[in-house]
């Protein structure tokens, strides 16, 4: 993997092609789903009684949904639009996509960084202490907790939390991103609120993260430990912080260090079962909701940031792996 | 140094393995003793054993004395005495040089790091002694410095694991299979850059190998191993010339051509006896009392050892051919 | 033909044994055993139906009236939990098993195809691999529960493992490809064998660990997407989907807010990890059973045992 400009260049073109492929995806896979935005309205018109001509004229104006064209023509359209800047319009929110999403990624994006951010370090940690501990107990005693903290689903460790934190100790609040008297914006109280909420929202992502990284972390310390050079480095008087951090550290980071960029995109995804316990009105939400009401421009709003960041994560990992591992850098041939 | 009566073996999940059963032998000063025997014949396990580097799940019976200023008693060094004693007194060139240097860190980082681990922080001293040492086993100091060990081909990596052992001029250095997965021309090169080596830093050598050849060409006393039991040691020619156990002559005799002999025997050969003597099985000499026998190393002729208890019978064939 | 049902036999006992020679294994062969033996028997105990609903009934605390059956509390219905429970081990399990199969089966075809084939086959394909990891698989499970609204277990379960096998296909393509350049096959090759020989004999030991492990985790990432789904209300609620009792309990009943709304939570909490955790652990111990050594020495011992000679 050189990190010559023509192959950054090959990889930023492959990148857009992945972009455009899983847009596509989608977006086709979105129209899939039976009922359309247009009829759903029509019909709910109708039963509050209007006209059904009257209503045929304010459905189509209320979905931004032409039922009479081919998917083919709305997904054209969908990309012109795209290719403008233009997102679209949300029927759920009566604003446009972009606004909506760009509203509602801040708050995911703030859990999903700090506690993957808390989890990996942490974890990593953790994980390289668990290895090169000689106490069988203390080891044991390690795998066994993460095993059943890696095993709770995510909703139940959500819940969980809530009941225990927030309605039983009354610790956190219950719910939502902020309290309800407190006006957003760059000040103290908002901010406090802010913290204030989404403690219990991070806590529990990085519950479900941080077994990963311990695993993974005392997985690959352990094979790393068996290296020949380990041995000699042991045999040159290398001992202490200097082996576990240099030798053991070092080698078993290259591995997860992508694992760690690739996960990240897709945790957007995951945060949905959290951001719907918690009320923390985040991408994870606005997926739900529209996909819900059949909102196909605010899902494909959506979609398309988690897909972005997916792909940024892979592209980010690619492109610095050489900044840790030199085998990777200009001609490495042993990557 | 000398070593006495070493036993190792290996509590593991499906029982005891030993991998060494009472091997003794000294080294002297200036000697280049080699190890020889077969894989699995525990020839690593007793270099690892006198560096006290062996697993925690290891048994480890017997002496290993250092002879420095004054003797040391190195299987009952605690942890940081022998962190002390390894490297500056003996150190170790490991079999597979190919993955013996950290891959993350460049080769100055390696000097600098074993340097700092013995007490030696000051850069320009480093820098002094890495290129000294460098340049004594062939190597560009600068170039090869700020390499990374992926860039260095096996050759290279392999003398600079050299120079790396003789940073605190130890007196013993233990060289595991040097010159495996390394091109014969490249073999030639670090054999003779070990001889030189022990001519110039004056250090013992052990050097430990499955290959006859490496052996004769270098080495000056050779201990004979074979499933962890001494078989012979002798000087090197004693040894080609005047083998005193039948497994060493089985060794030189069909060295290189093994498959000619297996071809002429007509069988393969039985695997080693866990009891006695392990070549009993297929020794043409072989007795009942073989199976049973502790396997001594006695001086059969002068500075001439053996474990096999039918040596005279050997000693009377080949005074009676002559 | 007995013959060979014997050395099947006998090959599965040793797996077992292997298994079940860890604390982890030992769990998670438990683990599995009750599943499938109540997934199998769930229909000797009565449904969890309309029969036995009871609105005055809904989320109380484990009681032994009206009936025994009402020992774990009861659900959103008024029906007894313990029911839900064992009639959820075989709904999970239909999932579960339908969803593995689907994963399991895709990804390895493709993912040997991929490997095996090479060339513009092999780029292609792993191009859709990567494209399919870009999108969370929960988004598309989403997508997909609301394509298919009256989900059967069997659907669900379809749902859920159709487009999951990206990954496994990833790691199979790897793993052929390095198979398929080492000795053994080079002279298999020469040898003449054609590729469906050599993908039996050479490169299927080499992915065995994968399939099995995979396949555990398929399971769980099944009644992982099942539960998720009911709890979200994206599916339409059926008592046997502990999601489901676990989303009205924190949704419409509010049941979390009482200290007896909270009892089966905790117990439907329980059940799940517990199951899921027993679904990790074989998949973790499941790899001890591939390794040649280790099985050529559970031969030896059982074979110890047998000829009491020595």
């Amino acid at each position: 993997m050189p990190s010559t400009v023509g192959w950054v260049l090959r990889r930023v073109i492959y990148v857009a092609i992945e972009i455009f492929f899983a847009f596509t995806l989608s977006f086709f896979l979105l129209e899939l789903m039976p009922g359309n935005p247009y009829y759903i309205i029509y019909y709910s018109l109708i039963n509050q009684g209007v006209n059904p001509e009257q209503a045929k004229v304010l459905a189509a104006a209320l979905s931004n949904y032409n039922p009479n064209v081919s998917v083919f023509t709305r997904y054209f359209e969908w990309m012109w639009g795209l290719i403008h800047g233009n997102l679209g319009y949300s029927i759920v929110y009566a604003t446009p996509v972009a606004g909506v999403v760009a509203a509602a990624a801040p708050w995911t994006i703030l859990i999903v960084t700090i506690s993957l951010t808390l989890a990996f370090s942490t974890g990593f940690i953790f994980g390289l202490l668990a290895a090169s501990t000689t106490s069988r107990f203390l080891d044991a005693l390690i795998s066994g907790s993460m095993s059943v903290f890696h095993s709770i689903p995510s909703y139940v460790l959500a819940v969980f939390l809530l009941i225990i934190f927030s309605i039983r100790m009354r610790l956190f609040p219950m719910g939502g991103a902020y309290a309800n008297d407190v006006t957003p914006g760059l000040n103290g109280a908002y901010l406090l609120s802010v913290m204030d909420h989404l403690a219990l929202p991070i806590l529990t992502f990085y519950l479900m993260l941080f077994p990963r990284w311990v695993f993974g972390a005392r997985a690959i310390a352990t094979s790393v430990t068996k290296e020949d050079y380990v041995l000699t480095a042991k045999a040159r008087g290398i001992k202490g912080r200097r082996m576990l951090l240099s030798y053991i550290g070092r080698n078993a980071m290259l591995p997860e260090y992508t694992a760690l960029l690739y996960s990240y995109g897709l945790l957007f995804g995951s945060s949905i079962f959290i951001e719907s316990i918690f009320d923390i009105p985040g991408l994870g939400y606005v997926l739900s909701v529209s996909t819900g009401s059949r909102d196909y421009l605010l899902a494909m709003g959506t979609f398309m940031v988690i897909i972005i960041a997916v792909i940024l994560g892979n592209l980010i990992a690619d492109l610095t792996y050489g900044l840790i591992d030199p085998r990777a850098r200009a001609g490495g041939e042993n990557a | 140094m000398s070593v006495r009566d070493l036993y190792v073996s290996f509590v593991t999940e499906f029982g005891v393995v030993d991998a060494v059963k009472g091997v003794s032998f000294d080294l002297h000063r200036k000697e280049i003793l080699g190890l020889i025997g077969e894989s699995g014949s525990g020839k690593t396990t007793t270099a690892l054993a006198v560096l006290s580097l062996l697993p925690p799940y290891a048994r480890v019976k017997g002496q290993v004395r250092f002879f420095g200023n004054e003797p040391i008693d190195v299987l009952s060094l605690s942890e940081s005495q022998l962190y002390s004693y390894r490297w500056a007194k003996v150190s170790i060139v490991f079999q597979g040089a190919m993955n013996a240097l950290n891959p993350v860190l460049t080769i100055r980082d390696h000097f600098v790091e074993t340097a700092k681990a013995h007490g030696i922080s000051d850069p320009k001293k480093i820098k002094e002694l890495s290129y000294e040492l460098l340049k004594s086993v062939e190597l560009e100091p600068a170039r090869v410095l700020r390499s990374f060990p992926f860039e260095l081909s096996g050759g290279m990596k392999q003398r600079v694991m050299i120079a790396l052992a003789l940073l605190l001029r130890p007196s013993v250095i233990i060289l595991d299979e040097p010159t495996t997965a390394l091109d014969t021309l490249t073999q030639r090169s670090i054999l003779e850059l070990i001889k030189n080596v022990r001519d110039q830093f004056e250090t013992s050598m052990l050097l430990i190998t499955h290959d006859l050849s490496v052996i004769a060409d270098s080495a000056d006393r050779v201990l004979v191993l074979y499933n962890g039991v001494p078989m012979e040691m002798a000087e090197v020619k004693s040894l080609y010339y005047r083998p005193l156990n039948p497994y060493t002559r089985m060794l030189i005799d069909s060295f290189p051509m093994i498959g000619k002999i297996l071809k002429e025997k007509g069988k393969m050969l039985k695997p080693a006896s866990l009891h006695g003597c392990p070549f009993a099985p297929n020794c043409p000499l072989a007795t009942a009392d073989c199976y049973g026998a502790t396997m001594v190393m006695k001086e059969v002729e002068k500075d001439h050892f053996s474990s096999c208890i039918h040596a005279d019978q050997i000693v009377q064939e080949e005074n009676s051919d002559e | 033909m007995m013959e060979k049902i014997k050395g099947m036999l006998r090959s599965a006992l040793i797996s077992i044994k292997i298994l079940t020679s860890t604390a982890q294994g030992k769990f998670g062969f438990a683990v599995v055993t009750i599943v499938f033996f109540f997934a199998i028997f769930a229909p000797l105990f009565p449904y969890p139906g309309p029969a036995l609903s009871d609105i005055n009934l809904v989320f109380v605390p484990p009681r032994l009236s009206p009936s025994p059956w009402y020992i774990l509390g009861s659900d959103y219905l008024g029906d007894p939990l313990l029911l839900d429970v064992i009639w959820g081990f075989r709904y999970f399990m239909e999932i579960g098993l339908v969803a593995a199969i689907l994963t399991v089966g895709i990804g390895v075809v493709l993912g040997l195809v991929a490997g095996f084939v090479g060339g513009l086959i092999d780029q292609a394909l792993n191009f859709v691999f990567n494209l399919l990891l870009t999108i969370p698989s929960f988004a598309l499970w989403l997508i997909l529960a609301l394509i298919f609204r009256n989900a059967s277990p069997f659907l669900l379960g379809f749902i859920l493992g159709i487009l999951s096998w990206a990954g496994l296909a990833r790691s199979i393509r790897s793993v052929t490809l390095s198979a398929k350049n080492k000795e053994y096959v080079e002279a298999s090759k020469s040898l003449g064998l054609g590729p469906l020989s050599i993908i039996r004999h050479d490169i299927a030991p080499a992915i065995m660990p994968y399939i099995f492990m995979n396949f555990m985790l398929s399971v769980n990432s099944g009644i992982y997407g099942a539960m998720g789904l009911a709890f979200l209300g994206i599916l339409p609620y059926t008592n046997i989907n502990w999601g489901a009792v676990l989303g009205t309990a924190l949704y419409e009943e509010a049941a979390v807010y009482t200290l007896s709304g909270t009892i089966p939570v905790a117990i439907i909490s329980t059940v799940s990890t517990l199951i899921l955790m027993g679904f990790v652990f074989t998949a973790n111990a499941s790899d001890m059973i591939f390794d040649v050594q280790r099985r050529k020495e559970a031969e030896n011992a059982a074979f110890a045992k047998k000829s009491s000679k020595r």
